[in-house]
């Protein structure tokens, strides 16, 4: 029994490597970062696989008009990337990303981030 | 950033209340199995006391599991939408979650289970007790019953888990098992109750003989179970303190809590059960009164916590675990 409760406490002082509830890992382009050249699309990590049907990205230009092209979709080789495309020579100013998404544990998250197009 | 829907409370009720009818006739196969087919065999009253409860077990949880499976999906469609009830619950918003999401795939698989133990139900409540027949159907039911709770790991956290195989697998174990402890304690205090205090020894053989393989069942029960919860717990604590953070730590701790307790009212009842035995001689009628009330009063009280827990199950469901909080 004392064995028993001493791997138990053991393994409950191991850092888990889960987790649950989709959250951005990372996107491109970086969150806030500064570019010179126009990005053709929107592409974001999130910690799990994702729903498509009720995952979304919505790029808003610096006078607040949606510019993406209402294309978003999970990258058919990784279920967790999600990506929206952008048109062409997008003028200079800051573009704000906002993303909703649904895991496959049917949890809902949002956040939103800037980046900035310089001249 | 996450979305706390205000259909929260009503959410977590909901999938307790789907755990709980699930596992319920999950633990009518299991106790009619392990505890009524060998133990009841010898006594007609007993097995007929026994046969009109499972019935009764069978005749409530087999719509509620319906029931309380379809208001779920309802709220995931609500929940999954991000939608206000009325427009989440339009027929077109409810044929894209149904088609196009992982969910609905285990909800559909869970459907057929439900329509294959419907199925199988009728022809088990009419077949004669001790029949081989009956026993055939009575397993066949149990493997439906287990599957259809069990599947609903594949809806759960275990789903985001790096190390999936192993979380789905503890998941699985840690529901089904559950099936047999606590829920079980239902079907056990449901019979004691039918067959009234044994006045004379020929009546409190049966009961001893059922207390006794109920609780060796049981404390299997509890091992694997404290096996599984401390896999799920590594996988989604992410550190001891993190029990003390408010959510998913605190409503996991109060969780343990409630089943620190009921393993602790099991070990009295376990301890109460062997003095009764090894005095069995000289055990006055009134101290076998008194035992039996106890033994009754101890397993309501495990009951009611195992509700507290169902309901600390649905709300953990909903929430993030906390090893995510530390991302």
């Amino acid at each position: 029994m004392k064995h028993v409760l001493i791997l138990a406490i053991l393994l409950m002082a191991i850092p888990a490597c889960v987790q649950a509830h989709a959250t951005a890992e990372r996107s491109e382009p970086k969150v806030g970062s500064d570019l010179t050249k126009s990005p053709a699309e929107v592409r974001i990590w999130f910690t799990e696989e994702l729903e498509p049907a009720f995952s979304k990205i919505i790029v808003f230009a610096p006078d607040g008009k949606e510019i993406d092209k209402k294309d978003t979709h999970v990258d058919p080789k990784d279920k967790r990337v999600l990506i929206v495309s952008l048109p062409p020579n997008l003028s200079p100013g800051a573009y704000h990303v906002h993303w909703h998404v649904v895991s496959i544990d049917t949890h809902r998250t949002q956040n939103e981030f800037t980046f900035n197009l310089k001249p | 950033m996450h979305n706390h829907s205000p259909v929260s409370f009503w959410f977590a009720i909901t999938r307790a209340c789907h755990f709980a009818s699930c596992l319920l006739l999950l633990a009518g196969f299991v106790f009619d199995r392990s505890i009524a087919a060998s133990v009841l065999a010898d006594s007609t009253d007993a097995q007929q006391s026994w046969n009109r409860i499972f019935r009764d077990i069978i005749g409530l949880t087999l719509p509620a599991s319906l029931l309380t499976g379809g208001w779920w999906f309802a709220l995931t469609a609500i929940v999954m939408s991000g939608l206000p009830a009325q427009e989440a619950l339009a027929p077109e918003n409810l044929a894209i979650i149904w088609n196009q999401t992982h969910f609905s795939l285990i909800w559909k698989i869970r459907l057929a289970i439900w329509c294959a133990t419907v199925a199988i139900t009728p022809f088990f409540l009419i077949s004669r007790p001790g029949s081989p027949r009956r026993a055939v159907l009575a397993w066949l039911g149990l493997l439906c019953c287990a599957a259809l709770s069990g599947a609903m790991a594949w809806t759960g956290h275990a789903m985001m888990s790096d190390q999936r195989s192993l979380h789905l697998a503890a998941d699985l174990i840690h529901i089904v098992v559950g099936g047999i402890w606590p829920i079980s304690l239902i079907p056990f205090i449901l019979l004691l109750h039918r067959l009234g205090y044994p006045k004379t020894d020929a009546h409190w053989k049966p009961i001893a003989q059922i207390t006794r393989r109920f609780s060796t069942m049981c404390l299997i029960a509890v091992t694997i179970l404290t096996a599984s919860g401390i896999v799920n717990t590594w996988l989604l604590l992410g550190s001891p303190k993190n029990f003390l953070t408010p959510g998913w730590g605190r409503a996991l701790l109060w969780k343990l809590i409630a089943v620190a307790a009921m393993i602790a009212l099991g070990a009295i009842n376990r301890v109460y059960l062997r003095r009764m035995e090894s005095s069995a001689s000289n055990f006055t009628n009134t101290r076998k009164a008194h035992a039996f009330r106890w033994l009754k009063i101890n397993v309501m009280i495990e009951i009611l916590l195992a509700a507290a827990v169902l309901i600390a199950v649905g709300y953990l469901g909903l929430l993030p675990p906390s090893s995510q909080a530390a991302l």
